[in-house]
């Protein structure tokens, strides 16, 4: 146990941290939401993860995801892995570029506990949700988060008891409404933190 | 006839096809998910499956960003 995990524990004892580590997170994209989520994630002693994602980080990302700037065009799994182990050193982290489909939505993963939607586009989003309302997982998606303001129009909608839905259903990204750094992280902290509560307290 | 959509109940005229649902509510089919009581319904089964009193349809109609 290195001397992140010790405080860690600290904060919430040892009990909890021992519910906490047996659960493995999948999450499915690393652009805004999944970026953000994974090292929300790791900051409150997550250590087994399955992340995946096929595209690199540019300079367009910076306004919102967890990359930085001499960071552009690496592959966006293998910047984010640097920068989740520069937060715990000790994590168990397989990272993937495959492409997530409807034909390898489950198998990619299958020895998850936790999977958390973190993509861009509505189609993955409903391709992933389809694959996963009725799975014995517990699931996590996000939709409508464009813009600014207004904060608190980000619900978190239980759609059944291992399902939540997390955004505000309307606000799409576009030209008028771009998506930026404050509505992002106010999606992917819910995201993390339903899967934080569930960890601890199973509901 | 009363169904329950997303919780919560909405009175429709006449039994009706789902996909007849979705094109009058006007959502975009490439981004939704239907679940009838209690089974996801694919898009192939959307003309074949009919909304009946007290059934349960959830719809879920996601937006892009993220």
């Amino acid at each position: 146990m290195n001397s992140f995990t010790k405080e860690v524990v600290g904060y919430f004892g040892n009990e909890n941290y021992r519910r906490l580590i047996k659960f493995k997170v999948g999450i499915a994209g690393a652009g805004g939401l999944g970026s953000n989520c994974a090292a929300l994630l790791v900051r409150s002693g997550f250590q087994k993860f399955r992340i995946c994602d096929f595209d690199q980080v540019s300079y367009a990302n910076l306004n919102r995801q967890f990359f930085f700037y001499d960071q552009v065009g690496m592959y966006k799994v293998e910047a984010l892995e640097a920068n989740l182990l520069r937060i715990n050193p000790e994590l168990e982290l397989e990272i993937s570029r495959e492409k997530i489909t409807g034909e390898n939505a489950v198998g990619i993963f299958d020895d998850c506990d936790i999977v958390i939607e973190a993509f861009d586009k509505a189609e993955d989003k409903k391709m992933l949700a389809e694959a996963y309302i009725g799975s014995p997982k517990l699931y996590i998606s996000a939709s409508g988060l464009a813009g600014w303001g207004k904060s608190d129009r980000l619900q978190t909608r239980k759609i059944h008891p291992k399902f939540f839905l997390v955004g505000d259903m309307v606000s799409e990204v576009s030209q008028a409404q771009p998506p930026f750094a404050p509505m992002v992280n106010v999606a992917a902290a819910k995201e993390a933190d339903i899967a934080l509560s569930w960890a601890i307290d199973g509901k | 006839m009363k169904v329950n959509i997303n919780g919560s109940l909405h009175e429709l005229e006449t039994e009706l096809p789902i996909s007849e649902f979705i094109k009058s509510n006007g959502f975009d089919p490439r981004k939704i998910v239907i679940e009838h009581n209690g089974r996801i319904i694919g898009k192939s089964n959307w003309k074949t499956v009919i909304l009946r009193n007290s059934d349960h349809l959830v719809v879920l109609s996601f937006v892009g960003g993220g």
